[in-house]
């Protein structure tokens, strides 16, 4: 304890020690930022990284004290290289007024020019803005390629007329560089000076480049017909990717003969336009494009007019339905069915008459008119559809029945009840069909209905189902105990069915509920319903059954039935009760395979005392052996005891050989003979 | 019940695609791929960055039967001359053909495509290029090293028109398809929080300077970062700790996890409107990414994604919403209530892309030229969120986010970090 003590006392004498140690804040301050004045590349970062973790969430004042330190590193002559590399790094998330002085100083400087041209790009001032300026007076080459392409990023308009001049330089880079960075600041005169350009010869490449970021600054600035002019210059004066870049730069900028351009991109042989152009019109922002081209969309190509169409159709675009169905006669299949599937979306009631009898024809051009019919939505549509649903013409009503079924819209449940009740079976099916799938509980009264007066049809019966199962649970045993009121043995049957659908403990108290008096199919039914219930829910019933029925075949799937549920639940209780239940080996047997399937000591024993019996010995050894094995490892004396139980079990079982043999194996394995002897001599 | 039925995008391409090939619809193969350039009707491609990341990209491309690899690029001549090996060994002759500057690849060669692994550095610099180009582009996560450059990937994707896929292959896992169509199918009910958990970070690092490898160009691996020596890490995993190469582990896995989170929460067009975490730093040694990390991103419906190392959260993409919750990664799926796990998707529902394949994707949308699973802007989505929680880490303070314009409100320290400057004589 004294140890203790005395320990602990160093080790405060010692904190103490270097806590008088500390410099005070504004020497340790000097220290940290006089030290980084002799950082070297080859040093670890600790100095630096004490300096950002100072910068990170500095107060303002804090910030321009720093800002005032990390000046006097850049102005310092012996400071490294490293050190002021770093400096500016940091001055480029920091840096104002203060430091540009400093960070000018070092433009040409071939070592650390482009580190302060990092500071002086990032600050927004006027003062670093002027300071990249003035230097292009002096400094030459590379280094003035670099200023020129941070006035660039600055986009600042006061270096355009510095850089207009250096846009005509000798010197081709430096050209090239201040062609870049006028296209970057963009405006009115470098628009300007980019147009006059269009029509030299030879022009810089980057003159393409240029045009693009400038007209995008103007079409940003909202200068909308500088823009246009600047992209009609580049359209007209390149190929390729930058072709279609100006292409899509006319449509920004509203220029109309764009429109103009594409036609005659559409018809021409430059497939790498038309797939700028087609793919421009099947972006969302491309929509203008896409609506441009309604007008000629007849007179398109079928090659391109199948696209467009399909263009329209995932637009959206109702404004090119009328157009769109122009080309329902088209000589081109692909183009007829481009057109039915994308007037069911764009289409609307007017396209109805159309798209029906074309889906009543035959082929392809069916199968997409009915994919359209199915689409179509309007106010009028459904109108339109429960008036053919009611033709005379027996074609007429079917296809609308059909059409109605498929677009599953509550909106049409009245016209498929009323068609649910219509002379023609294809009708009937069609309309119950649909029913099924979107009826709900204001349906379940009708169709119960139509139940009844079919006397239990399975078509109805399947709608009604479709129905239920929507339902939630006490609701939908409520619509079975009303609809069962009454009811007919077919149509209590085919209700009864319904609960076996959808189990649950509501379904169960109305199968539960039903008596002997509505005969031997329905007890039958609610029997078997039970015997396959996916719970344990009916088990004590099944047992009580099982055990007492003196009819075979209940006594059977009874007992099947509550051996699943006991293996549901993993209950070696319900096993156990289930044996005694058993009155054949085959269904012993069934027991012990699902004993066998659990795990644990527990599920062992029932099976141990099934060795007995010569009938299932087979089974029950194979049992044991196989639990004997998984409980080797943890439970080695269980398994032992097991084992030993088996091996006496098959003493004289001639048949059982190659049983007992492994029985006999894996015993020797957990306890090798000869630990056998000196465990059973010495007693341990 | 809904009266409208919208098309599905998914059904709408399927059947665009089918009635163009009954057709003959030019649009579905490029240009060079019909040609005379390409009369075998293969897609023509080059590998830029075939380290071991990009090697594994390209005995992808290889092992697919419609492309054609003619040329390999890499600044590290040990990892060209592999590339050049593995493709002249695939093709039984010495036709591949090696570059050093990428610049001079797409200048030289007639291609339809690239696959690009690089370090994050070069990422939008070369991607853009190509996209400028024409080329069609499998690039690897993280799309960009900055928010600007991210955004600058995208609009030149858009402006040329090309087929961009990003190498956030969990979109073509089932997994996680599967879990994202029954968050956006809202088998949750409303999500109200999005957990992700990444990999943590690394200290130490040696800072001894070594002598540059024989045929490593130092100076062009390095490219736009700030100049630094050479001290092993170049052009080897180790350069994913170091700030001016990557964001660490948090960029690097921002690409799988937040962009699942994303793709499940119907965001991956969008993007949070407040940022605001911690991160641990290292104190010594090379590395400078954070070892540790954690915050949380607000969207503009309220919902929150939280982005932590997995000291904090479990590895993946975890949504909790009204009626439990749903995580996935790699090792699996979970769900509670377990129930969850055996919904159906209707058909009438939202199904998200379903891929043959991740690379095989790139290609079929190469001649279909329909948008793959993991389109730039998607992958731009997802990056940005590592990349601003990286900036409210740096400067400790919360960031207001607009998602729209892209801008950060009223901090301009901040504002400064969504860029990153470019050494001379590179312009973006």
């Amino acid at each position: 304890m004294k140890r203790v003590y005395a320990a602990r006392v160093v080790t405060m004498l010692a904190v103490l020690v270097w806590m008088a140690s500390w410099p005070a804040a504004g020497q340790e301050e000097a220290d940290l930022y006089g030290q980084l004045k002799t950082y070297e590349f080859t040093q670890v970062r600790t100095v630096p990284a004490a300096i950002e973790a100072d910068i990170r969430g500095a107060t303002p004042e804090r910030l321009a004290a720093i800002e005032a330190r990390l000046a006097e590193v850049l102005e310092d002559a012996g400071a490294t290289v490293a050190a002021k590399q770093f400096t500016c790094r940091m001055l480029r998330r920091m840096g104002t007024d203060r430091s540009v002085p400093a960070l000018a100083s070092l433009l040409s400087d071939t070592n650390l020019a482009h580190m302060a041209r990092f500071a002086l790009e990032a600050n927004a001032g006027d003062a670093a803005g002027e300071a990249l300026l003035n230097s292009l007076q002096i400094l030459t080459g590379e280094l003035r390629l670099g200023v020129v392409n941070s006035l660039g990023e600055r986009r600042g308009e006061r270096a355009v007329d510095a850089l207009s001049r250096l846009a005509g330089d000798e010197d081709a880079e430096t050209a090239a560089a201040a062609l870049l960075a006028l296209g970057k600041i963009g405006g009115k005169t470098s628009a300007k000076l980019l147009g006059k350009l269009a029509n030299k010869s030879p022009r810089p490449p980057e003159w393409e480049r240029a045009c693009l970021d400038c007209g995008e600054s103007l079409l940003a600035d909202g200068q909308d017909s500088n823009a246009s002019r600047l992209y009609r210059s580049l359209y007209a004066a390149s190929a390729g990717p930058v072709r279609v870049a100006a292409l899509q730069g006319l449509f920004a900028a509203g220029e109309k003969k764009a429109v103009a351009s594409c036609i005659e991109i559409l018809n021409g042989d430059d497939a790498a336009l038309k797939q700028a152009v087609l793919r421009l019109a099947r972006d969302v922002e491309g929509r203008d494009v896409a609506l441009a081209l309604i007008g000629e969309l007849t007179g398109l190509p079928p090659e391109i007019q199948l696209p467009l169409v399909e263009t329209y159709s995932a637009l959206g675009a109702t404004a090119a339905a009328d157009a769109v169905a122009e080309l329902s006669d088209s000589t081109n299949a692909g183009v007829r069915v481009a057109v039915c599937e994308a007037l069911g979306v764009i289409g609307g009631a007017s396209a109805l008459d159309l798209l029906f009898p074309k889906a009543a024809g035959g082929g392809a051009d069916a199968e997409a008119a009915y994919v359209g019919l199915t689409r179509l939505s309007g106010e009028n549509v459904t109108k339109a559809l429960a008036a053919r649903a009611a033709d005379e013409d027996l074609a007429v009503r079917r296809l609308a029945v059909r059409v109605l079924a498929a677009r599953r819209s509550v909106a049409e449940l009245p016209v498929l009840l009323a068609a649910a009740k219509d002379a023609d079976n294809g009708i009937r099916r069609d309309a119950l069909a649909g029913l099924g799938q979107l009826g709900g509980e204001e349906q379940v009264p009708a169709l119960v209905a139509l139940l009844v007066a079919s006397d239990g049809s399975g078509d109805v019966a399947e709608a009604l189902g479709g129905v239920y199962m929507r339902l939630d649970g006490t609701d939908a045993a409520a619509t079975l105990v009303k609809a069962l009121e009454g009811s007919s043995e077919p149509v209590r049957i085919a209700l009864l069915k319904l609960a076996a659908r959808k189990p649950g403990k509501e379904a169960l108290a109305v199968l539960r509920a039903q008596g002997t008096e509505h005969g031997p199919k329905v007890e039958d039914l609610v029997f078997r319903t039970l015997c396959n219930w996916p719970d344990s829910s009916p088990a004590e019933q099944l047992l009580a059954v099982a055990a007492k029925t003196e009819d075979l075949t209940q006594h059977v799937l009874a007992l099947r039935g509550y051996i699943r549920m006991a293996g549901l639940d993993r209950s070696v209780k319900m096993f156990r009760l289930a044996l005694a239940a058993c009155r054949r080996p085959d269904e012993k047997k069934l027991v012990i395979a699902g004993l066998g399937a659990l795990k644990g000591e527990a599920a062992l024993a029932p099976v141990l005392e099934c060795l007995a019996d010569a009938d299932v010995l087979a089974e029950a050894g194979a049992v044991v052996l196989t639990k004997a094995e998984r409980l080797s490892g943890q439970q080695p004396d269980v398994a032992l005891d097991a084992l030993d139980k088996l091996i006496g079990a098959l003493d004289g079982a001639a048949e059982q050989t190659e049983l007992k043999n492994r029985a006999s194996a894996l015993r020797d394995k957990i306890r090798p003979p000869e630990l056998s002897v000196e465990l059973e001599s010495g007693g341990v | 019940m809904s009266e409208k039925r919208p098309v599905s995008r998914r059904a709408f391409l399927k059947r665009t695609t089918a009635a163009g090939a009954v057709l003959g619809f030019p649009t579905i193969i490029p240009a060079r791929v019909l040609g005379a350039e390409a009369p075998s009707n293969r897609i023509v491609m080059a590998g830029i960055g075939v380290g071991g990341m990009g090697r594994g990209d390209l005995r992808n491309f290889l092992g697919q039967g419609d492309v054609q690899v003619v040329a390999v690029c890499d600044v590290d001549s040990r990892h060209r001359e592999k590339a050049k090996a593995m493709v002249d060994g695939r093709y039984k002759n010495q036709d591949c053909r090696t570059y050093l500057d990428f610049r001079e690849l797409i200048a030289t060669e007639k291609l339809d495509a690239v696959h690009l692994a690089l370090p994050d550095q070069w990422h939008a610099l070369i991607g853009v290029a190509a996209a400028r180009a024409g080329l069609d582009v499998y690039g690897q996560k993280p799309l960009a090293r900055s928010v600007r450059e991210g955004r600058t990937i995208c609009r030149a994707v858009k402006e040329h028109g090309v087929v961009w896929q990003t190498g956030s292959q969990q979109r073509s896992g089932r997994n996680f398809r599967y879990a994202c169509e029954l968050v956006v199918n809202g088998r949750l009910g409303k999500v109200h929080k999005a957990e992700v958990g990444l990999p943590a970070g690394r200290g130490g690092g040696s800072t001894a300077p070594q002598p540059v490898p024989d045929g490593l160009d130092w100076n062009f691996w390095l490219g736009p970062a700030p100049w630094r020596p050479y001290c092993g890490f170049g052009p080897h995993w180790n350069w994913r700790w170091i700030m001016d190469y990557s964001g660490g582990q948090l960029t690097d896995w921002a690409g799988h996890h937040i962009d699942i989170a994303h793709w499940g929460l119907g965001v991956d067009r969008t993007g949070p409107v407040q940022i605001e975490g911690k991160g641990v730093y290292p104190t010594d040694g090379l590395y400078d990414v954070p070892t540790n990390y954690d915050f949380t991103c607000t969207y503009a419906n309220g919902t929150t994604v939280q982005v932590a190392d997995r000291t904090k959260h479990p590895m993946g993409a975890k949504w909790y919403g009204e009626k439990g919750w749903i995580h996935v990664d790699r090792g699996g799926l979970w769900a509670e209530p377990k129930s969850l796990l055996r919904e159906r998707i209707g058909a009438e529902e939202i199904h998200l892309k379903e891929t043959r394949g991740h690379h095989r994707d790139f290609l079929d949308c190469v001649k279909t030229r329909a948008e793959t699973v993991a389109p730039a802007e998607a992958a731009h989505r997802s990056i940005s969120v590592g990349l601003l929680g990286e900036i409210a880490m740096l400067t400790g303070r919360k960031i207001r986010w607009n998602p729209d314009t892209e801008e950060i409100h009223d901090d301009p320290g901040a504002s400064a970090l969504l860029g990153r400057p470019y050494r001379e004589p590179w312009v973006l």
